[in-house]
């Protein structure tokens, strides 16, 4: 298992948009995909749950994930995230 | 004798609507009663024959809505469809089916409000928002479980719809020609039904509050949302005067409209551009609709006033990219961010200043921040020159040194940009913004060194007469530096045309009717205004020698 913790620097955060593209790409790996935020922890591959979150424009999240492909999987979602969603 | 009222509300749009009421009823609550089902298997191909027909109908209402919403409130249905498509909200539902032995909808209904309620505890806005969304989902999704119809909104004859509060979806399923006006108790301008109607020029009030309660089946109605008024069983002879009040507005704009697309000509031959000012996605359509020569005013920190942090690039890049391309083919410029005076940024608000208009302000600040402020909204633009067709305006240039620091810091982030890879053919054209009065004492100095003028005459006119815009104790000062103020672009203009450089003016002067006889005169290049303004404008010039 790998963890990471990273800001969200797009200017709105998890919004339905970004969480389904978010979801979208972590649903892509075999690996399961979790977040961390204020204490809640929930599964990545949700677009729903991670919008129930109200992670925002400059939060810290922490990434989890675990499984065969888990490196490929947390790079992919850290570039994601980094690139303000854009793919 | 029906009684007549006049009734309060937010108009959400705008025009003159006249018609016979329609009353939408609430939707009616749903049904879900938990029973025991004979096979978990038969509820789970419910539940994944139901998510998939609802999906279905998500796509149709998209295409649906395709030509009357922009790409990015259309987004919000593919978010529709990713919430539909996603794995935890099956894998729960199936699991409470199978736990329960209990019937899917009952099961989803469980399910979906666990996330209704998670998001209603949220302290954002927008996400808040969404619960109604999934809300909606939900509603969709149980009707096909249950093989329920919801009850359809005919109209027979065009109406104006009166409700409670009204969806997007409901909408989408009404014929638009049919819909003369809409009136509802709940809601706010912002919302995404208020900006649907707006779009669609339908007139609406919104926010009505409970008084809509009174209002019976054969009312006749008019809206009015110059005044935010719905005028209820209003007497013949007030009928007669909207009715006229309508056509005359509607002839008017029609016409001028008409001949909006085409450029503005005066009776001598005299070519005169009339350019938008746009501050954000509505605008940049109206200036297409409106038949804007181009846009000679793109107000950029309009986009992030509402930002908690400096914008990033990415921010500027997406932000700007979605409102050009209302309008990709036009010249477009773009006023560096002006924050500072009345547009704080809240994330500064430590720096009170004793006179934020003479403060550190505009690209004064982006200088100060200009690793947080400037350079990303620098770079955004450069990239993005090379897919529209950009100038860059530089707001309170006080001087040369002003422009020469400006001029260096595009030049070093373009050569920076081009390492990195990008391809960018040029740097777009710099101009200024002329505001200050100091910049344009000496004309012959600056009219060489940039590429194009634009003058602000709001602020040009604050600093002229020493008195304040935002101070109603003074403002009565503005309105009596016009002279001086056509005095100045008068003179500027001449010594700009002998450098081939180009004016325009982008105040509020502008728009002045009385003004245009001047700038036809003296041949200012373009005038820059809202874009509603432009087609009467344009019949103006056509009118004048």
């Amino acid at each position: 298992m790998i963890e990471k913790q990273i800001v969200i620097k797009d200017s709105v955060g998890f919004h339905a948009r970004t969480a389904s593209l978010f979801a979208k790409k972590a649903a892509r790996f075999e690996s399961d995909v979790a977040i961390v935020f204020n204490g809640k922890k929930v599964n990545g591959k949700s677009t729903l749950s991670l919008m129930t979150l109200g992670v925002k424009s400059q939060d810290e999240i922490a990434i989890t994930v675990s499984g065969k492909d888990e490196s490929l999987a947390m790079e992919s979602l850290v570039t994601l995230i980094e690139n303000n969603f854009k793919d | 004798m029906k009684k007549n009222i006049t009734l309060k509300g937010i108009s959400a749009s705008v025009g003159i609507a006249l018609g016979p009421i329609f009353i939408i009823e609430n939707e009616k609550p749903l049904e879900v009663i938990k029973q025991k089902c004979s096979s978990v298997e038969v509820e789970i191909d419910k539940l994944t024959s139901s998510l998939s027909a609802t999906q279905a109908k998500v796509l149709g209402l998209k295409s649906a809505m395709a030509n009357t919403l922009s790409s990015e409130e259309l987004e919000l249905y593919d978010a529709y469809l990713e919430i539909l498509k996603d794995p935890e909200l099956k894998a729960n539902t199936i699991d409470y089916i199978k736990e329960e032995k209990c019937n899917v909808d009952f099961a989803l209904q469980q399910i979906t409000s666990v996330y209704i309620y998670d998001l209603e505890a949220l302290d954002d806005p927008y996400l808040r928002a969404r619960a109604e969304d999934i809300r909606m989902l939900n509603r969709m999704l149980v009707n096909i479980i249950q093989g329920r119809v919801e009850p359809e909104i005919v109209l027979t004859s065009p109406s104006i719809l009166v409700a409670e509060s009204l969806s997007t979806n409901q909408l989408a399923a009404i014929n638009a020609k049919q819909i003369l006006g809409v009136v509802t108790a709940k809601g706010g301008k912002t919302d995404h039904i208020a900006i649907l109607l707006k779009s669609m020029g339908i007139p609406a009030l919104v926010g009505m509050g409970k008084a809509i309660s009174t209002l019976k089946k054969e009312s006749y109605l008019i809206i009015d949302c110059n005044q935010g008024m719905l005028l209820v069983n209003p007497i013949q002879e007030i009928v007669l005067q909207y009715e006229l009040l309508k056509e005359k507005q509607f002839l008017d704009f029609e016409r001028q409209i008409k001949f909006s697309q085409s450029k503005a000509t005066t009776l001598s031959g005299k070519e005169l551009s009339v350019c938008a000012n746009v501050g954000d996605i509505e605008d940049m359509q109206k200036a297409f609709q409106f038949g804007a020569d181009g846009v000679g005013l793109f107000r950029t920190e309009m986009c992030f006033l509402e930002s908690k942090n400096f914008p990033t690039e990415e921010s500027h890049f997406q932000k700007y990219t979605s409102i050009l391309k209302e309008f990709p083919k036009a010249l477009h410029t773009i006023r560096l961010l002006d924050f500072g005076s009345d547009k704080p940024l809240v994330y500064l608000k430590n720096k009170i200043e004793e006179n934020p208009a003479l403060g550190s302000r505009a690209l004064r600040l982006g200088f100060e921040y200009y690793k947080e402020l400037l350079k990303p909204q620098l770079r955004a633009l450069l990239r993005l020159s090379q897919q529209f067709n950009l100038q860059l305006l530089c707001p309170m240039i006080a001087d040369i040194e002003d422009l020469l620091e400006i001029k260096e810091k595009i030049n070093l982030e373009f050569h920076q940009l081009i390492n990195e890879g990008f391809e960018i053919r040029k740097i777009p054209s710099i101009g200024i913004m002329v505001e200050i009065p100091n910049i344009i004492l000496q004309p012959q100095a600056v009219a060489k060194k940039a590429d194009f003028f634009s003058f602000g005459t709001n602020d040009l006119a604050q600093f002229l007469m020493a008195a304040d815009r935002t101070n109603d104790r003074v403002t009565h000062y503005l309105p009596r530096a016009k002279e001086s103020l056509l005095f100045l672009i008068e003179n500027f203009t001449k010594v700009a045309h002998e450098e081939g450089k180009k004016v325009s003016v982008c105040g509020e002067l502008a728009s002045d009717e009385e003004c245009l006889s001047t700038f036809i005169r003296i041949g200012i290049d373009s005038l820059s205004m809202p874009p509603n303004l432009i087609p009467g404008i344009k019949e103006a010039i056509r009118n004048s020698p």
